[in-house]
């Protein structure tokens, strides 16, 4: 039936006169799993398919898209994508047009050694309960919670050019997290990141070789301690963020302002825009010259990102781009359409949701690649400063040029020596002073691809999981404990 | 992959959207269930968006989906699995999974029996214009506002969109439930000279979304937008449009109105209930009947949905329950049931904050010198036992001296906490507007906390 979808739907775009068209036929499989002081609390499996058709019809779009998957849905949902095209037309300024792609015939599978899907509930909760059990034996932990979540997506990809791309996407993630409640305040540990864990592409291997076993007791006794911790002081100062914390901010500082849509006012009554306009490319400072952003889907070299894969969900083979070159703004992450707007190619950066849902432009995997220092030797430099660990909340502007995050737990610095635990750390800045004052960079031993599974983007808004490589880094002069001052 | 849409061999194809058709599937699916307890839910989803931008629409798209989640309960332990293949072997497999992890009996059912049959009220929020609704009307729509825009020099960007939603349960003890609801959107940010102005409303009847006017409102704005100036961090008195509103009441809900973060000590009610939270003047309730609402009439465990008080003139009321968490703490289930994949615990999903006396102008005279702000944006809980938020304003933000507009000002971030900052709520409008699923009104609120300008 896959075959024939996709046959009905691109012969019957072609005589329907589009100028281009593509079909995605996914299947996802998910499994979700939350454990709670013990008590399972969830353990969720679904699986959702179906296609969707996309249609450029005299430069305007129409997209629709069916849980049904007979021959005969084929037909309706193409005839449907180019009646929306059509009505499209009504109100077009201009003719969309797409950058020029080469064809592919592919197929590509993340390489796992465990399937997740083989595992057994018995095993992987045998796990759950070890960790959550640790949590729970700390004195003074009230919630000690364990998840693992799973997804494996097959997706054939055709198109009116010849492309004939087949994937099979797999992600994994689990993370234990410690809630301790006190006289009225809320402090929580999470290991190894917080909202559900760390999660990367790959096989229930990753599960088994996070350590949340091993981290169990640390991250419980540090929840309870953040109660008798001293407010984190505010002030300008040196802050040191971990390679979690900075995963997210590299996603909201980096990721977003660089998608090219957002840029051309796709998003602006949504997302928003960016301060990143295109007269800025090629020549703006957007932090020292320590700083290298790359995104890179490409399977060779940023292996077990959320957002690796072999082609974008366009064709577009996966890609590794400059976004900042020695503290440049040098690129965009983009479509075949945005790319041609800005006489580019596209940066391989289409991604959907679903099925159901049309591709946009969105994060790969973005990396802050490694420098050459290290936590300890960023520790000894700093005279007064903060080491903060482990997202608690984020918010930027819709132009992605302020920001303010905070941590689960922060330590003070003085010195060049870890003094004290402090709780409730903020920070706030601006994008390119941020990252201007980039003093130092960990190496590759102790960079990591984190997941970011939930961001949000586009109307109807769409979840897309993506991967943010980082090592501990440290910054000058940034703003501390704004949020909690009176 | 069978083009069939039923389970049954020989039976008529599904028609999610129509009662005798969805009850019959599900009937057809408890049929083919070994678990000694069985519960079926199905929910069809048929929406359509056109999103323009530039004056012009960029993407436009159509969905239909159709899910069929299955709760298995065997002694004590409950599975539970979700797909949208209705074939034989599909269903039969589904079935299956769920029965298999109820028998592990790890995941426990809570409780261990499922409900009767059960009497709901009607909700009338089905319209068939809302549902036919064509690519060609909502194209119209949306070039109306941009046809006004680009007459003023503006553009617009937005999106107009139309769904059809359909929830029904059947389970082994007789429990049938079918609700048919349709929505419509229209949404639009104006830009002037890089100067925003936002609109956005909502209704399950679209020849009563108000198009014209809502978009000619955020032209109006971003025209006055212009030539802004720029403001010290600190605290304002506050004026806080529908939207802004609705922010605040949806993270209330989310950090203390569910009995799941009562019972685990993380809500703002825990040991509050009959003291004072909060301002006089503040009263919340979930109520999925209102008139304007967009309430279904029962949950997604087929409980019916009970009007309850969460906090009555400052003073905390109560929380909302599902089956699960009323069977801990010996109560009722208020109807408050998330889908089994969320879990969150139950939540309430239909807010609505009592109106008061006053209206925005009356607002504007009173303020000496504030903020008139139209919407916030990617606001996060910073405390959650504090109710402490943190966000921006955006799209339509006003410098308000002696009792008039004076000029646009940039956008600010705030850290506030939501019940110290309505317990400084001196005027509240008579009129509540829906913002999606909520019923806000407009609040005037003193000494509200901005930390920084933003802005280039």
């Amino acid at each position: 039936m896959t075959e024939s979808i996709q046959h009905i739907a691109m012969n019957k775009a072609r005589l329907a006169g589009a100028d281009y068209a593509d079909v995605r036929i996914v299947d996802l499989l998910k499994e979700s799993i939350l454990v709670k002081n013990g008590r399972v609390e969830s353990a969720h499996r679904s699986q959702s398919s179906g296609f969707g058709v996309r249609v450029l019809l005299r430069g305007a779009w129409g997209f629709s898209s069916s849980n049904r998957m007979s021959a005969a849905d084929a037909v309706r949902v193409t005839e449907e994508a180019v009646a929306i095209a059509h009505a499209s037309q009504k109100a077009q300024r201009k003719r969309i047009e797409l950058s020029p792609a080469e064809s592919a015939k592919d197929f590509w599978a993340t390489p796992v050694k465990i399937d997740p899907f083989t595992v057994s509930l018995e095993q992987k909760l045998a796990l759950l309960d070890q960790a959550v059990s640790l949590l729970k034996s700390v004195q003074g932990v009230n919630l000690a919670e364990g998840s693992m979540n799973f997804w494996k997506r097959k997706q054939l990809f055709a198109n009116t050019e010849g492309s004939l791309i087949e994937q099979e996407i797999i992600h994994s993630g689990a993370g234990v997290s410690a809630t301790s409640i006190r006289d009225g305040e809320i402090q929580v540990r999470s290991y190894p990141n917080s909202f559900r864990g760390q999660y990367r592409s790959g096989g229930y291997e990753l599960v088994e070789e996070m350590g949340m076993v091993e981290n169990a007791e640390r991250i419980g006794s540090e929840a309870v301690a953040l109660h008798s911790a001293r407010q984190c002081p505010s002030g300008v100062m040196t802050v040191i963020l971990d390679g979690s914390q900075l995963g997210l901010q590299i996603h909201e500082s980096c990721g977003h302002p660089t998608e090219l849509d957002r840029v051309l006012g796709s998003e602006i009554n949504f997302a928003g825009t960016s301060f990143l306009t295109t007269d800025k490319l090629g020549h703006f400072r957007y932090g020292s010259e320590l700083v290298n952003l790359v995104a890179d889907a490409t399977p060779a070299t940023s292996p077990g990102g959320l957002g690796t894969f072999a082609y974008d969900d366009e064709g577009i083979p996966a890609r590794r781009v400059y976004l900042v070159r020695d503290g440049i703004f040098s690129d965009y992450l983009s479509s075949r359409e945005t790319a041609r707007e800005i006489g580019s190619r596209s940066t391989g950066a289409m991604r959907a949701m679903s099925w159901s849902t049309i591709p946009l432009v969105r994060m790969t995997n973005v990396n802050l690649l490694p420098g050459d220092s290290s936590l300890d030797e960023m520790i000894a430099a700093t005279d007064e400063g903060l080491f903060m660990s482990t997202n608690r909340s984020w918010s930027i502007d819709d132009k992605r040029l302020h920001f303010q995050f905070g941590t689960e737990i922060g330590w003070l610095i003085k010195n060049g020596k870890v003094v004290e635990m402090v709780k409730n750390p903020t920070y706030s800045g601006t994008t390119p002073s941020f990252w201007g004052s980039c003093t130092a960079i960990a190496g590759p031993k102790e960079w990591t691809i984190w997941g970011t599974p939930n961001c949000g983007k586009g109307q109807p808004q769409q979840i897309i999981s993506t991967g943010h490589g980082a090592s501990p880094a440290r910054f000058d002069n940034v703003s501390v404990g704004v949020a909690y001052g009176r | 992959m069978s083009p069939s849409e039923s389970p049954m061999a020989g039976k008529r194809e599904l028609d999610a959207h129509r009662k005798e058709s969805a009850i019959e599937f599900l009937e057809d699916v408890l049929s083919l269930s070994e678990a000694a307890q069985t519960e079926v839910l199905l929910e069809a989803d048929q929406g359509a968006l056109t999103r323009f931008a530039g004056n012009q629409i960029h993407q436009n798209m159509c969905s239909n989906d159709c899910r069929l989640t299955i709760r298995a309960i065997e002694g004590e332990g409950a599975g539970h699995t979700s797909t949208n293949r209705f074939d034989s072997d599909s269903v039969k497999q589904a079935l299956e999974w769920a029965r298999q992890a109820a028998r592990s009996g790890r995941v426990p059912a809570r409780p261990a029996d499922l409900p009767g049959s059960q009497q709901y009220a009607q909700i009338k929020n089905h319209f068939e214009k809302t549902a036919r609704l064509s690519p060609d009307e909502r194209a119209e729509m949306a070039l109306r506002v941009i046809k006004k825009a680009s007459a003023a020099g503006a553009e617009a960007a937005g999106a107009v969109s139309n769904s059809q939603e359909t929830i029904a349960i059947a389970n082994s003890s007789g429990l049938r439930a079918f609700h048919s609801f349709t929505n419509s959107n229209f949404t639009a940010t104006i830009s002037a000279d890089g100067f925003t102005g936002w609109c956005d409303c909502t209704s399950a009847d679209v020849t009563t979304l108000d198009v014209d006017e809502r978009g000619k409102r955020a032209l109006e704005r971003a025209l006055a937008a212009r030539n802004t100036r720029k403001l010290e961090p600190g605290r304002y008195t506050v004026i806080l449009e529908e939207a802004a509103v609705k922010e605040f009441l949806d993270f209330l809900a989310w950090l203390g109105f569910g009995a799941q973060a009562f019972e685990e000590g993380r809500s703002f009610m825990c040991g509050k209930i009959g003291t004072r939270i909060t301002g006089e003047n503040i009263t919340i309730v979930d109520d999925a009947f209102h008139e304007e609402g967009s309430g279904i009439p029962f949950d997604f465990e087929g409980v019916p949905r009970q009007r309850v008080v969460l906090i009555e003139n400052g003073i905390a009321r109560a929380v909302v329950h599902d089956r699960a968490s009323a069977s801990r703490t010996g109560t009722s289930s208020t109807g408050h049931a998330l889908p089994l994949e969320f879990t969150y615990g139950p939540l309430p999903l239909n807010l609505v904050m009592k109106a008061g006396d006053s209206d925005l102008e009356q607002m504007i005279r009173s303020v000496d010198r504030g903020l008139l702000i139209t919407r916030f944006w990617y606001c996060r809980v910073v405390d959650p036992a504090r109710t402490l938020l943190t966000g921006q304003t955006r799209d339509g933000t006003f410098l308000v001296e002696n009792g008039e507009i004076a000029c646009g000002v940039n956008d600010m971030r705030f850290n506030e906490s939501v019940l110290e900052a309505f317990a400084r709520a001196d005027m509240i409008s008579r009129s509540l507007r829906r913002v999606n699923s909520t019923l806000a009104p407009i609040m005037k609120i003193s000494d509200f906390r901005f930390t920084e300008t933003v802005g280039e």
